[in-house]
């Protein structure tokens, strides 16, 4: 009982943590506002016209997005990692960011082959989106379609990376022919950002990633039968055949929608859920999946605020910043333990 | 033979487990055929053969987790395709070889699996729960070890903490896929002593496949000796008279003493 209360003080450490690094995200910016003008903002009150404009059009939909994006990839790197008995798994192992790409790399630079029959420019932050998520959801349904025919998990996953290798493939062909504009732009959304967003697609991020939550939450006994093994989870009354497809769905709205809002961000969602077990010490799914919701969106969020460059106006890609942060954490784990505990 | 008849009938409403014609296998190759067992509650049953027999995949197809080719299985005179998985989970334990994927877990988190099939949806534990949790720990000697990860664990505690997280899902039947391998002879008699003690006080059902076939006419109330052609069926005693474990190996290796029911290696 010792634990519990260890988990106990753990969440409200967290939650605290969460709130601070949120705060501090939205005060943190390449405009200096002041502490108690941003609290007073928030909060509706006063504040200046510009400045108020600035946290609630930018920062506010910046900090959200990032608490979305963060527990999202961290949510389904737990899923997979869970699924596929394999720490190595990400929130991507399954193709759906190597899908999104080449939705992504399509519109980009097909439409430059493409250009006289558009009048309208196509290649708006939401033309990215749909492509980005008709792109992963592609890849998505061929990995349904396999699974269903393949019943070895470890066979599933290794035909999702030869899915990634295949669309990887592709989009490099599409480089190749393309200019050097289109190519720039391709690889300025594969830095992945979390800036930009409305607060419409705001919105369906969210409802895409709470659907996600609720699922996992449903989950959460066969995801702990399936720490045993397949046939163990199955003589415990796990329902295997279905609660792969809901694992693998999940992670497809999680993940896919993430990547279709801001790109394709990697390391959160392999780093965090190792954190969290080795930070909660189980292997739980109740105690991981609060867990990993809380500290994805810390992390983040962190990523976020150093991604700013102290006053300058251009920010850092927030996907080499979530590396250059995350690794060394991880390093620093497995030399502390000298062991990866899964 | 009227009274025959009668026990007869009562020993098959005892029977809890029942197989008739089990032709086991893949529907490309048939490994093992007319399989008939009838086993009684609280029996402890060992299945036998050499390696490749079939020995495993028949435990599996009493899982569930195979089709059999042919015949039939019934459980409580119900056929076993009959019942949900989660009905299943709450008639039928295991113990299998297969590793399991993560040893970062306590033996106490492991134990506490067991009672997956009876928790809700979150997977609350009740007073009851942590009850039978507890008395299990202790039933199985890992009061000391119960905090501990299972990575740290011998092979012949980590085998003994499987053991009690199939007994905590509190089923009738459990079956165990060569839990004696890997251990030693102390560990090996340990283990199935264990067994034979849960089934004697707890009524419990235990099924399990083993290469010590010695010990196990020893311990087990019944044995299957799968051997290819008949596999038969019953107490150490008849087949033991039958001459079933005669021609178990190959003569030119082993013979089997029927006095001291031990097998001797030929020069």
């Amino acid at each position: 009982m010792k634990n519990s209360k260890k988990t106990g003080f753990l969440f409200i450490a967290l939650g605290i943590v969460l709130c601070v690094s949120a705060f501090l995200n939205i005060c943190y910016g390449a405009i200096n506002i002041p502490l108690s003008e941003t609290f007073t903002i928030l909060l509706g009150t006063a504040g200046s016209n510009t400045n108020a404009y600035i946290i609630w059009q930018y920062r506010l939909p910046k900090a959200l997005t990032s608490v979305l994006v963060g527990s999202g990839l961290s949510l389904s790197g737990l899923l997979m990692q869970t699924l596929f008995r394999n720490p190595l798994a990400g929130p991507f192992v399954l193709g759906i960011s190597s899908g999104a790409s080449l939705g992504v790399a399509v519109l980009i630079m097909g439409s430059a082959l493409l250009s006289s029959f558009f009048t309208f420019d196509i290649v708006t932050n939401l033309g990215l989106s749909i492509a980005a998520s008709l792109g992963s959801f592609l890849v998505l349904w061929c990995v349904v379609l396999v699974a269903s025919y393949v019943k070895d998990t470890m066979a599933l996953l290794i035909i999702g990376l030869m899915f990634g290798s295949i669309t990887g493939a592709v989009v490099g062909i599409l480089s190749y022919f393309t200019d050097s504009e289109k190519l720039r732009q391709f690889i300025f959304w594969s830095f992945g950002s979390v800036g930009h967003l409305t607060w419409h697609q705001l919105l369906l991020l969210a409802v895409c990633v709470l659907t996600g939550v609720a699922i996992s939450c449903y989950l959460i006994k066969s995801l702990n039968g399936y720490l045993l093994n397949e046939n163990y989870a199955k003589s415990m009354g796990v329902h295997l055949i279905r609660s792969r497809y809901l694992i693998i769905l999940t992670t497809g709205i999680l993940a896919g929608s993430i990547t279709a809002f801001a790109g394709p961000i990697a390391f959160v969602g392999l780093a965090v859920p190792h954190i969290c077990r080795q930070l909660f010490s189980t292997m739980d799914h109740k105690v991981l999946i609060p867990a990993v919701i809380l500290l994805g969106a810390i992390v983040l969020l962190v990523c976020d605020i150093a991604a700013q460059l102290p006053g300058a106006a251009s920010v850092l890609p927030i996907n080499a910043v979530t590396c250059i942060l995350g690794a060394p954490v991880v390093i620093w784990l497995l030399l502390k333990d000298r062991k990866l505990f899964f | 033979m009227q009274l025959n008849k009668s026990i007869e009938k009562l020993k098959i409403e005892t029977d809890i487990l029942k197989t008739t014609l089990l032709n086991i296998g893949y529907t490309s190759k048939s490994i093992a055929s007319a399989i008939d067992m009838n086993v009684d509650k609280g029996d402890m049953v060992a299945i036998v053969g050499v390696n490749g027999i079939g020995k495993s995949t028949l435990l599996r197809t009493l899982a569930g987790f195979q089709k059999p080719i042919s015949g039939s299985i019934t459980i409580n005179s119900t056929a076993l395709t009959g019942y949900s998985s989660q009905k299943l989970a709450t008639i039928i334990s295991v113990v299998l070889t297969e590793p399991i994927a993560s040893k970062n877990m306590t033996v106490l988190e492991l134990v506490t699996l067991g009672r997956q099939p009876y928790t809700n949806w979150i997977g609350s534990l009740t007073t009851k729960d942590i009850m039978l949790i507890e008395n299990t720990i202790a039933l199985f000697d890992l009061m000391e070890l119960q905090h501990m990860k299972c990575f740290e664990l011998s092979d012949g505690q980590f085998q003994r903490a499987l053991i009690a997280r199939a007994f905590a899902q509190d089923t009738a039947i459990i079956l165990l896929d060569e839990p004696t391998t890997h251990l030693d002879l102390h560990h090996k008699v340990r283990i199935l002593k264990l067994l034979k003690n849960i089934s004697k006080k707890t009524d419990k059902t235990i099924i399990y496949t083993t290469h010590e076939i010695e010990m196990a006419l020893q311990l087990s109330d019944k044995l299957v000796v799968l051997n290819g052609t008949d596999n038969p069926y019953g107490t150490p005693d008849t087949l033991v008279q039958r001459g079933v474990f005669n021609k178990l190996f190959p003569s030119d290796v082993l013979t089997f003493d029927n006095n001291s029911r031990t097998f001797q290696i030929n020069d």
